[in-house]
């Protein structure tokens, strides 16, 4: 009989899901919610200069680099994007069992005591509002000119040209939504509050994650096209365009190319931005009203008609 | 570009920047598991091959020939998906699935061994083969791996004075992990557009030797004290499947203490008490109330036959049962257990579910 109540009372406790039961009965508590923010000077290769694909994806060589003059505003720290394991434990804190959804939405309406972690946030948006048109022009820069068509050039030449030149322009128009879907939610973020919560720290520090992982898939777009484009095999072609079979082998060259571009900068893309959207969205499915934070539908959304 | 995401999400399989290797393959008894992982002095010579190396001198003979078990992980998570939801491809739904299936945790892990004891050497073989979800929601990994062990020890038992015996016991470990390189989102497109995937293959990424050592003090009134040290080794080379770099992992080393009692009474009904303390030099680095709950595991078995058992217990705040029935020489077993997954105590617990059976002689 007492090894029946035994075995029920233990049974009835940790009943319905998967608890402590120490933390349950008040015996122990949980470890309580800290997020580790990163913060770190703004990088640059000049000291009035910041280079912008160094602050947010890595310091490391790269085809890809962007530098603007270092906005006035801009005085102290910046946020860094967090690695996959810090973003995961923030995801892991904030998704965790042994507390209930009201005491991390009071955390998450708890304001920020640490002044430089406030200061960081805000020289972080003053950064990206400063670079959003000089990372749009670099990222679609890098794409390689092909000279220019002429009046002896050949109809087929023209023809291929004004569509490798609309190829760029829709490069450069998906490139300015995706970066302004990023940007203005981020930009909106401080605009109105000099005492932010940790809820608009967490949304600040998912977004940048995210624009990191864009960042970093451009990156290895553009290394990738540019690899395929500077072969020597293309080069080339292109210097020794003659007679109507070279130029047919141009065309299947650059179809070759495009499709390929295309589905490496699809994987590049993607590969890059799942580990932070997956983040994005273990949080924003939970509190994404309590933080005003779009769920993974609506920015798909937002992304929609590219 | 919506439907391209979506797609593309789903069939993400595999793809995960994760590390994932262990240092050993452990796996316990299942009365040991369903008493809160405790009863380390406990008789039993199953006990033997990864809990307690001394338990061996416990039995002249036991052949385990075969024994098969299938376990399903985050078994609460997993039976509150949506499942009718899913065929009509609700992305709420199919979002609900996935935020549940996060962390580096077993989903479906599927148990076979074979072991032999005969007058205190011991051998055994185990392999399993299942499925681990890693990284977080969308970029969720399953990640297939085969684990096989094979161990072999000895164990002793001396009378020290009247009505004390002494046990002592060493066993030896040699563990092998294989994970499948994930499908990359590269292998999934290419699938699409060239119709020409990459196979998956089972890579080798640990191997791991370990010794255990065991001691036990037996009364002839039923109790029991056990001290073990196991996984004593000097720890591996594992390679991340993804990036293929080569991390040094120590090994899981640690120091164990274990008491329990048990008797027989009328003939047929069977008592067990265990309470262990486990790992002893982890409990020194941060010495406080909650840390020793967490380390204390306890565990009840009730025989109410010699064919049915009941069992429960706490591993460090968390539950476990089991139940069993022998008939004959085949025998059922049916265990939940609850498990940490996080390195911070309640974060992270996750449920298994599992369903042994087996030939004993």
């Amino acid at each position: 009989m007492k090894v029946t109540v035994f075995l029920l009372s233990i049974l009835l406790l940790v009943s319905c899901s998967p608890e402590n039961l120490w933390q349950k009965v008040g015996l122990a508590s949980p470890e309580p919610i800290e997020i580790t923010s990163k913060t770190g000077s703004p990088k640059g290769n000049e000291e009035d200069e910041v280079d912008v694909m160094k602050c947010f994806v890595g310091d490391r060589e790269s085809v890809v680099s962007f530098s603007i003059r270092k906005p006035e505003s801009l005085r102290g720290n910046i946020l860094y994007p967090q690695d996959k394991k810090e973003a995961e434990k923030m995801a892991e804190m904030l998704n965790a069992k042994c507390f209930s959804q009201h005491q991390i939405k009071a955390f998450l309406s708890s304001e920020i005591e640490d002044k430089d972690l406030v200061f960081a946030m805000q020289n972080t948006v003053f950064l990206l509002d400063s670079c959003r048109t000089t990372l749009i022009d670099g990222i679609v820069g890098f794409l390689p000119e092909f000279p220019p068509a002429t009046e002896e050039s050949s109809k087929e030449y023209k023809e291929i040209l004004e569509y490798y030149n609309s190829i760029k322009g829709d490069v450069s128009s998906y490139c300015d939504k995706v970066i302004s879907g990023l940007f203005d939610p981020l930009l909106n973020l401080l605009s109105s509050s000099e005492t932010p919560t940790w809820g608009e720290y967490v949304k600040c520090q998912l977004m940048i994650n995210l624009l990191s992982g864009v960042l970093e898939g451009m990156e290895r777009t553009v290394e990738e096209v540019f690899e395929v484009l500077s072969s020597e095999e293309m080069i080339d072609v292109v210097f020794n365009l003659g007679n109507e079979e070279e130029i047919e082998e141009l065309q299947g060259k650059l179809k070759e190319v495009g499709i390929h571009s295309l589905l490496d900068a699809v994987n590049s893309l993607v590969s890059s931005v799942l580990p932070p959207l997956a983040v994005y969205n273990s949080i924003s499915y939970k509190y994404g009203n309590d933080i005003d934070l779009m769920s993974l539908s609506q920015l798909l959304e937002k992304l929609e008609g590219v | 570009m919506k439907r391209l995401i979506t797609v593309l999400l789903i069939m993400s399989l595999s793809f995960s920047l994760f590390s994932f290797s262990i240092t050993s393959y452990r796996p316990l008894d299942r009365e040991y598991r369903a008493m809160g992982s405790s009863g380390m002095s406990l008789k039993g010579v199953e006990k033997g091959f990864y809990t307690n190396p001394a338990s061996l001198s416990n039995d002249k003979f036991n052949l385990v020939l075969p024994s098969l078990e299938m376990g399903v992980g985050s078994f609460t998570e997993i039976a509150t998906i949506p499942f009718s939801s899913l065929g009509e491809g609700d992305f709420d739904a199919i979002n609900e699935v996935l935020s549940k299936l996060t962390g580096t945790i077993p989903v479906l892990d599927m148990k076979a061994s074979s072991s032999l004891a005969l007058f205190g050497f011991g051998a055994s073989i185990n392999a399993s083969l299942g499925l681990y979800t890693s990284g977080e929601g969308i970029s969720m990994g399953l990640i297939p791996f085969m684990n096989i062990a094979a161990s072999l020890g000895y164990g002793h038992s001396f009378g020290l004075k009247e009505g004390i015996r002494v046990e002592v016991g060493a066993m030896t470990h040699f563990s092998s992990f294989f994970y499948s390189s994930p499908l990359g989102i590269e292998e999934v497109v290419d699938t699409i557009v060239s119709e020409s995937p990459e196979k998956l293959r089972l890579k080798l990424t640990d191997t791991a030797f370990s010794l255990d050592l065991g001691t036990t003090l037996r009364f002839d009134n039923g109790f029991s004290l056990a001290l073990t040290m196991v996984d004593i080794g000097e720890g591996t080379d594992s390679v991340d499947i993804v990036t293929g770099e080569v991390e040094r992992l120590k090994s899981d080393f640690s120091i164990n203490f274990g008491s329990g009692w048990e008797r027989v009474f009328w003939g047929w009904l069977g008592v067990k008490a265990s309470l262990d303390f486990s790992d002893i030099v982890g409990f020194t680095k941060d010495v406080s109330f909650p840390n020793l709950l967490y380390h204390t595991n306890m565990g009840l078995k009730v025989n109410l036959t010699k064919g049915i058992g009941l069992m429960g217990g706490l591993k460090g705040g968390y539950p476990s049962m089991g139940a069993e029935l022998k008939l004959w020489f085949i025998d059922l077993f049916v265990l939940y257990t609850m498990d940490e997954y996080s390195e911070y105590v309640g974060y992270n617990p996750r449920d298994t579910l599992s369903v042994q059976l087996r030939m004993v002689f």
